[in-house]
């Protein structure tokens, strides 16, 4: 296997790290080199996740987008199997045209299936349908002494409850089989409600749920004062047609742009991202009703690549944490004036319900009300203001969405996933020389 | 293009089954050849998702050349006959084993001797309208220091091609001398330069476009031709000369 050294960062661009890359482009290099002595491995897919889950600071990290295989499928059930590095724009692209479509997405289709059951994503139908491993009926999963394991609920549970959501951390996953869900067209109807305070926003969101199939909402994230919190907030359901003139399986294609290179730093400054804030706000009308092409609906962001450039080399976080419904609108209330008051107001702001917590030890929802904020790496006193954050959200019962995070202090880590121990647990049973760790891993001290 | 089925031959590599998922897509048959039985039932299961229909598999090692009739008598009972092939086959010397003669037999006989074989089989087994496409590189355009032998070997391959198009020109057989430049696989990982890779995607998907109308020599990118046409004109001393 060649290994080349290369700078790796997630999707927020920080922390970018030196590490050793290899790409197996078949299933026995990957194999071979699962079993290969040498430093500790990451598994990365898409790298999506935001922050260091996917890096290994001066040690291996196996990129797995060339095992994209798919091995079976049923279109009588929808179940489809695949190797973990298939994408989700790949299944789309697919099985669209077919009448299927992903059971849950994340909010670019850019990610393996591999990331989406390693971190356990939840898509705007969290509420109805769960987490994204509600919908792996089995994985197996190539452990470190280079063993096959085949789990579900039924075979290995405890191996299977601790790699949805376990971050690449029990061992890779190599082939997943997933129920795709049935759609008669690629389009969403979509209902519209602007609010114009937070409580407000989250009433909403509760009454959209019983309705809808998928809820979110937009927060302007620029709006203080009285105004804290004001949002659009969406509703949605799969349709059944298309516009007049259109197959309900073919939506337009969409132009892309990209974004070369990466802006200067002030490009995101508070001025320009309050210009962008109200205009989103003001733009949508209440009780607006229109028909969407999934494309538009679950991945505006999808439609600039690099996007991520407009943060500039430095980079930015995003903060995602979920709050239980007793305390959600305290808590995010206090989240969201501390940054307003230390002048670092965020930029995009998103709000989602979130129903009952899977069975992950390591999987994020649970039920409350989730926020994700992005905020642009640069102010000093940035990680000094969100460590208090994270005590807010764990005083008040919340966690931070690992897949979003790169800065997460072990202790807080820990009062905010209880179930950690069982976890640990199972690592060294299957992984007793800790051969496998990431950079997040080892800052948050889940291996040494 | 005429959908008909298509000879992928190496379609485990990487260029080779991003070929043959683009043909698919474009709803093609596929008969698929490669060596490791594994992967040859991963790419082709592969296909038979997208296409809902499985393609013909047959394990193939270049190097048994023994085993080409039984690949052409599965070919003859493809309904409707072959309408192009491709093949991928592609080997780089090891610089460590220079002086082995067995490796280095190995590399010609993968680059050269086993496909102007399976090309000779193929060409006098095709009809009218079909197309062969055989993977070379611009490396087979100037001796360089790295891949001398690979480069000679594609060199000689190029000829060949040259002159099987001749020969089949007037069966109204297209053979295409596809020259790749740097594309995204193990072939070129970790090598300096990678900012000119282009992924395995692209590179077939521009594979596929002149299967379907290229002539002669394409080139992949369609840049190279001019890259490689300044480099050819260099005097030996000055292209020696040129960073890496
Ligand atoms: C624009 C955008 C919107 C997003 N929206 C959402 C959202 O709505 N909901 C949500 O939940 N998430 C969301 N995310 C986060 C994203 O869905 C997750 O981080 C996802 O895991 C990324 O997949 P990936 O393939 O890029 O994984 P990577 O980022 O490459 O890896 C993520 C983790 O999974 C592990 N991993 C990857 N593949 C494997 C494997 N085969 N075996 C074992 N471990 C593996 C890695 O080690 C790492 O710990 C969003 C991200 C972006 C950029
Ligand atoms: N990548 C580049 O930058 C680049 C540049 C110029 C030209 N090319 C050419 O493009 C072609 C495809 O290369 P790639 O990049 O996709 O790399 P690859 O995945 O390594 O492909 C090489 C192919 O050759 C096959 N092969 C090698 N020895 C063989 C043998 N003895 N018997 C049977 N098959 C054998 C391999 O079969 P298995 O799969 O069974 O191992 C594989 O299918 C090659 O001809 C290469 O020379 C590539």
């Amino acid at each position: 296997m060649i290994w080349k050294p290369e700078r790796l960062a997630g999707w927020g661009n920080h922390p970018s790290q030196l590490c050793r890359v290899a790409r197996p482009e078949r299933l026995r290099e990957l194999r071979e080199l699962s079993v290969a002595p040498g430093g500790t491995l990451a598994w990365r897919g898409l790298g999506r996740s935001y922050g260091d889950a996917s890096l290994n600071a001066g040690d291996g990290v196996v990129l797995l987008g060339r095992l994209n295989r798919f091995r079976e499928f049923d279109p009588s059930t929808g179940l489809l199997e695949c190797e973990a590095g298939a994408s989700l724009a790949d299944i789309i692209a697919c099985f669209l045209p077919r009448g299927f479509f992903p059971p849950v997405t994340p909010g670019t289709r850019a990610v393996t299936v591999g990331g989406a059951v390693a971190c356990d994503v939840h898509g705007k139908n969290h509420h109805r349908d769960g987490a994204f491993s509600a919908h792996v009926s089995e994985l197996t999963l190539l452990t470190v002494g280079g063993q096959l394991l085949r789990c579900s609920r039924r075979e290995h549970p405890d191996v299977f409850w601790a790699t949805v959501g376990g971050m690449g951390l029990t061992g890779c996953i190599v082939t997943v089989r997933l129920a795709l869900q049935r759609v008669s067209s690629a389009f969403l109807t979509v209902v519209q409600r602007r609010t114009a305070d937070l409580q407000q926003t989250m009433q909403q969101l509760a009454t959209l749920d019983a309705e809808h199939r998928y809820t979110v909402a937009w927060v302007d994230g620029m709006a203080g004062g009285r105004s804290l919190g004001r949002a659009v907030v969406s509703g949605a359901d799969h349709a059944s047609g298309a516009p007049a003139g259109r197959g309900p399986l073919s939506p337009p294609a969409h132009r892309r742009g990209t974004v070369p290179f990466p802006a200067p730093n002030w490009f995101l400054s508070p001025t320009m991202v309050r210009g962008f804030g109200a205009l989103r706000y003001h733009r949508s009308a209440d009780g607006a009703r229109y028909l969407a092409d999934f494309d538009a609906f679950f991945y505006p962001l999808d439609s600039l690549a690099h996007w991520n450039r407009l943060y500039g080399r430095r980079g930015f976080l995003q903060y995602q944490f979920v709050l239980p419904e007793a305390t959600a609108l305290e808590g995010m209330t206090r989240v969201l004036e501390t940054l307003h008051r230390a002048g670092h107001p965020p930029f995009l702001a998103v709000l989602k319900r979130l129903g009952a917590a899977g069975e992950g030890l390591l999987s994020f929802p649970r039920a409350g009300y989730t926020l994700a904020l992005d905020l642009p790496v640069g102010p000093p006193e940035l990680f000094a203001l969100l460590r208090r954050l994270d005590e807010e959200v764990a005083f008040r019962g919340g966690r931070v969405y690992l897949a979003k995070d790169a800065r997460l202090a072990p202790d807080l880590f820990r009062a905010m996933y209880p179930q950690l121990p069982a976890f640990l647990a199972l690592k060294e049973r299957l992984d007793p020389d800790g051969r496998l760790a990431t950079s997040l891993s080892r800052r948050l001290g889940i291996t040494a | 293009m005429s959908r008909g089925t298509f000879l992928v031959v190496g379609a485990t590599s990487t260029i080779g089954r991003c070929v043959a998922r683009r043909l698919a897509a474009e709803g093609c048959g596929l008969c698929l050849t490669g060596r490791d039985p594994e992967e040859l039932a991963a790419v082709a299961a592969d296909i038979a998702v997208r296409c809902g229909r499985p393609p013909l598999a047959v394990p193939l090692e270049a190097r048994d050349f023994g085993s080409y009739p039984a690949l052409m008598d599965a070919c003859g009972a493809i309904p409707g006959g072959l309408a192009g092939a491709v093949i991928t086959w592609g080997m780089p010397e090891d610089p460590l084993a220079r002086t082995d003669p067995a490796a280095t037999a190995q590399v010609v006989e993968v680059n050269l001797t086993a496909p102007a074989l399976l090309l000779e089989w193929l060409a006098d087994r095709l009809g009218p309208g079909s197309c062969l496409a055989v993977l070379s590189s611009v490396a087979g355009d100037r001796g360089r220091a790295d891949t001398r032998l690979y480069g000679a070997a594609k060199a000689g391959l190029n000829v060949f091609l040259a002159g099987l198009r001749a020969h089949c020109d007037r069966r109204g057989i297209r053979v295409l001398t596809v020259k790749l430049g740097r594309v995204d696989t193990r072939l070129s990982f970790g090598l300096a330069g990678a900012f000119l890779a282009i992924s395995p995607e692209s590179a077939a998907k521009a594979v596929v476009r002149s299967l379907r109308r290229g002539r002669g020599t394409v080139y992949i990118p369609g840049w190279w031709r001019w890259i490689m046409l300044a480099l050819r004109s260099l005097p030996e001393g000055l292209f020696r000369r040129l960073p890496r």
